[in-house]
């Protein structure tokens, strides 16, 4: 495929630097995209790439550095001014108008009219049109209130086709997806670029960028560290030059497990909607057993998360820790009889971005000694409390007054992994706890995790990655509709089976 | 290095340094108009304000209740619970004081120390009413406590009208008797004005520095500021917070009425606290500083010194006494400018707690959300 007969990319971005005060975000970036192409641009987060794709949507400004589409210098002030440039961007974030249809999503913005009137109907024709020709079937007149998260990204797909843009640029595409969604949509790209569009796509998941992409950028700490074709390159290379050192394949020892540490039956959450959050959900975790339930974002797992921690008030059914009821507890009684958490939403739930470092790995801890007595804290050994835990799970950063938001994603998450482990509970629940974190980090989690149940301690993990609940659980349930849908031994289901079953199909196992 | 390090603890005093200079030159704007020079009229008025022992002393005399106002203010907001009732919390205050010094029975020091006792318990008292509103009928804090102000006003206006009023005067003004030498706040100096309760106002932001900075009850209300899911997630409970730094915040606004009656009027005079609105200058003074209560201190004698020094210029110029007032009401518009413009910056995903969403929307200073 690569490089094409006509060699002139239509598209370079040229030294691309980029400085937040003293931090080099982009350094000295080139990166060349042809027609018909699908780039892939992969890297650890804080990597740059994320910068580099604002600056190319308008978003952000360089530092320095120009950036040249069709032979063209463009200054690009804003989102608007890329999307008339001829660059559309396919968020990560779905930005849709849940009561509105599908045709009423797409054309927001640069509505057909007639007269002073929308016209619904050119407007409906145009998607329709639209859908067609590239493969995308969506009812036009389907609200988006109910819609499947994949569903809800072809939209956003056609939001950008409908612009009209020869560039697209797709960031983090895949997260949220089942992997039967990500297969459909690296066919749509493909078809995408065969209809000459080009692609840009950010990601760190590198068999998408081996299945889908030409040529892959690879990024590592703000600059770019190779520009390689897929076809001359492997997994394993690609990883290594992503990361700067060689992964090692985890190896999870094997032990039995022992009493039950968590124990859920028939849970009901009626919630306010007319159906159930949590249907008569049972579940256990022995000890030394790493329990993983897998299933799409959205299907009571947040729920299931709250009930445990006692932040959701349930209305039958009974959760013990050891024996102890907890449900319908206080957090800090259920803190107390032995759980600890990795929330599935680390600013929302897991920190607080304006405290410092310090106030934010205290949390919970700061009610016992050595961090307090009698109401007043001992600050000599909450620094030491919180040097060591940074130290411990190589949280990078200068000063550990620092404000939380200085850290980047994956350090964030590895500080709130850190706190919650070294609670040295009976039982870590552990939600999506390396949801936007790169392999580094991903990797340190993980490693973390098997460790505290192979102490002989309990997790529960609740991750809409597969991948992560396929390497690390002994036990798998898979969640659908605030029920679970099927239950395995570690070692006993395929992928597809489990892909399935998240979106409510039968268990035929 | 070092370098960095003053950079870090300069930064929070960079943006109110801006809004106060921005309001000085949309000031200067105000003076040209009134035909005087402002470079003339601001040393008039820095001189007014800070010029020698005299206007120095005026300054923080008028600065106390500004600072224990501002204190009171600070704790509440910082942990998330926006009230505006220091005003009514302060009369309150003021009244209760007052009246227990004059007629509670028992010698001198008794009746002072039940005075402030029992002035402390009525702002205190007064302000976690509101609370009980917030907690058990989702009642706004910002209208409770807005509305508690005018209940404050009008029921000891009542009362010092109707039940306590001085009548030994012939003027017949809405005040109560004179509080008796042996119960008065002693003063600094000797010929001036200032009095005990500013040492008591120093003493509070030590007190409050520390509360918040080093007690488990001060981390839980910041990080109840910073991020109630936090809060709720960690396990603390976030009525404790708001319960307690309610009724702390109250029982401060009221000291504020209490310096007043014992260490200026010697008496409770009705309207007085708020026509020089003491507790809406202190919530600027909380507001501007970010909270921190040194930062407080120093902005509620700055804010001071804008109305004695205003005060001084429409002595000895042309310029009218309302150019304070304008200065200002100009700061208060930068800075929350800048929460405002803070705020916007961090995306909206940040969900609100069940108790911060019945709160008004005067939530300015919302601390919550993801940085991006």
């Amino acid at each position: 495929m690569m490089p094409k007969v006509d060699d002139t990319p239509m598209l370079t971005m040229e030294h691309i630097v980029k400085l937040y005060d003293q931090l080099v975000a982009n350094d000295d970036v080139s990166i060349a995209l042809h027609e018909g192409e699908i780039l892939a641009v992969i890297g650890e987060n804080g990597a740059g790439k994320t910068t580099l794709m604002k600056i190319l949507y308008g978003m952000e400004q360089p530092t320095s550095g120009t950036i040249h589409l069709k032979g063209k210098q463009l200054h690009l002030k804003n989102a608007a001014h890329a999307i008339a440039s001829g660059i559309g961007m396919v968020q990560q974030h779905f930005m849709l108008f849940d009561p509105f249809t599908v045709t009423e999503n797409v054309v927001y913005g640069k509505e057909p009219v007639k007269g002073l009137y929308f016209d619904l109907k050119k407007a409906t024709s145009i998607i329709k049109e639209l859908s067609k020709r590239f493969e995308l079937p969506l009812d036009p007149y389907a609200r988006i209130q109910g819609m499947p998260v994949g569903l809800r990204q072809r939209v956003e797909i056609l939001k950008v086709l409908y612009q009209n843009t020869d560039i697209i640029i797709f960031d983090e595409p895949t997260a949220v997806l089942t992997p039967q969604e990500v297969h459909e949509l690296l066919g749509t790209m493909k078809r995408l670029a065969a209809a000459g569009k080009s692609i840009i796509i950010i990601t760190h998941k590198l068999n998408e960028v081996m299945e889908v992409a030409d040529r892959a950028v690879v990024m590592r700490a703000g600059r770019h560290v190779a520009d390689v074709n897929i076809k001359d390159t492997t997994i394993e290379e690609l990883s290594f030059m992503m990361v700067g050192r060689h992964l090692l394949k985890k190896e999870v020892p094997v032990i039995t497990p022992g009493d039950d540490i968590l124990r859920i039956d028939d849970l009901c959450v009626q919630g306010t909607g007319a159906v159930p959050l949590i249907d008569h959900l049972s579940l256990h975790v022995e000890a030394g057993e790493i329990v993983g339930i897998a299933g799409v974002s959205g299907n009571g797992q947040s729920e299931l998360e709250r009930c445990i921690l006692g932040l959701q008030h349930i209305d039958s059914g009974s959760i013990t820790i050891k024996g102890v009821e907890i449900g319908n507890h206080r957090v800090a009684e259920v803190r107390d009889a032995g759980v600890s958490m990795i929330p599935e939403d680390r600013y929302l739930w897991g920190s607080a971005s304006e405290a410092s470092i310090m106030e934010t790995a205290i949390m919970t801890h700061y009610r016992r000694n050595p961090l307090s007595s009698n109401g007043m804290l001992n600050m000599k050994n909450i620094r030491k409390f919180t040097t060591d835990l940074v130290r411990a799970f190589s949280v990078k950063t200068d000063d550990i007054r620092l404000k939380t938001g200085s850290l980047s994603g994956g350090n964030a998450q590895k500080l709130i992994a850190a706190r919650e482990i070294a609670h040295g509970t009976p039982l870590l629940v552990a939600c999506e706890p390396t949801r936007g974190v790169d392999i580094g980090a991903m990797e340190y989690i993980h490693d973390r995790l098997v460790e505290k149940r192979t102490s002989g301690d309990a997790v529960l993990l609740i991750s809409s990655e597969l991948s992560e609940i396929m390497e690390l659980s002994d036990r798998i349930y898979v969640m659908y509709g605030g029920k679970i849908n099927g239950e395995f031994k570690r070692g006993c289901v395929r992928e597809e089976e489990l892909g399935l079953l998240m979106v409510g199909g039968a268990n035929h196992g | 290095m070092a370098d960095r390090k003053i950079r870090r603890l300069l930064a929070p005093l960079a943006q109110p340094a801006l809004a106060i200079g921005l309001a000085l030159a949309v000031g200067a704007m105000a003076i040209l108009v009134t035909g005087e020079n402002p470079l003339t009229v601001y040393a008039a008025m820095l001189k007014g304000a800070f010029g020698n022992k005299y206007y120095l002393l005026t300054t923080l005399t008028r600065a106390t209740p500004i600072i224990i106002c501002g204190l009171g203010a600070a704790i509440a907001w910082s942990s998330n619970y926006m009230g505006i009732g220091g005003e009514g919390q302060m009369i309150v205050g003021g009244f209760t004081t007052a009246i227990v010094a004059i007629y509670a029975p028992g010698p001198p020091w008794f009746r002072l120390v039940l005075a402030i006792v029992m002035a402390l318990l009525a702002g205190g008292l007064l302000s976690l009413l509101s609370a009980w509103l917030l907690d058990k009928f989702r009642m706004s804090l910002a209208i409770s406590t807005l509305m508690f102000n005018y209940t404050a006003q009008y029921v000891t206006m009542h009362f010092v009208a109707n039940v306590f009023q001085d009548t030994t005067g012939d003027a017949k003004l809405t005040q109560t008797l004179r509080i008796e030498e042996g119960l008065q706040f002693p003063r600094l100096f000797d010929g001036y004005s200032l009095h005990l309760g500013f040492l008591i106002a120093v003493g509070l932001v030590v007190a409050i520095w520390f509360l918040l900075n080093r007690t488990t009850f001060g981390y839980e209300s910041r990080m109840s500021g910073f991020n109630i899911n936090f809060c709720d997630y960690g396990g603390i409970s976030s009525r404790k917070v708001m319960y307690g730094m309610l009724l702390l915040s109250g029982a401060i606004s009221a000291l504020a009425g209490t310096g007043e009656v014992l260490g200026v009027q010697y008496r409770y005079v009705h309207n007085n606290y708020v026509s020089a609105s003491y507790a809406w200058v202190g919530l600027n003074a909380a507001l501007i500083s970010g909270y921190n209560p040194i930062g407080v201190f120093l902005t509620s004698i700055i804010l001071a010194g804008i109305q004695t020094g205003g005060a001084a210029i429409a002595r000895s110029t042309t310029v009218p006494l309302e150019i304070s007032s304008i200065i200002q009401g100009c700061i208060t518009l930068f800075i929350s400018a800048r929460i405002v413009l803070g705020s916007r910056r961090r995306s909206s995903v940040a969900l609100k707690g069940p108790l911060a969403a019945a709160e008004l929307a005067v939530d300015s200073a919302d601390e919550k959300g993801r940085p991006r």
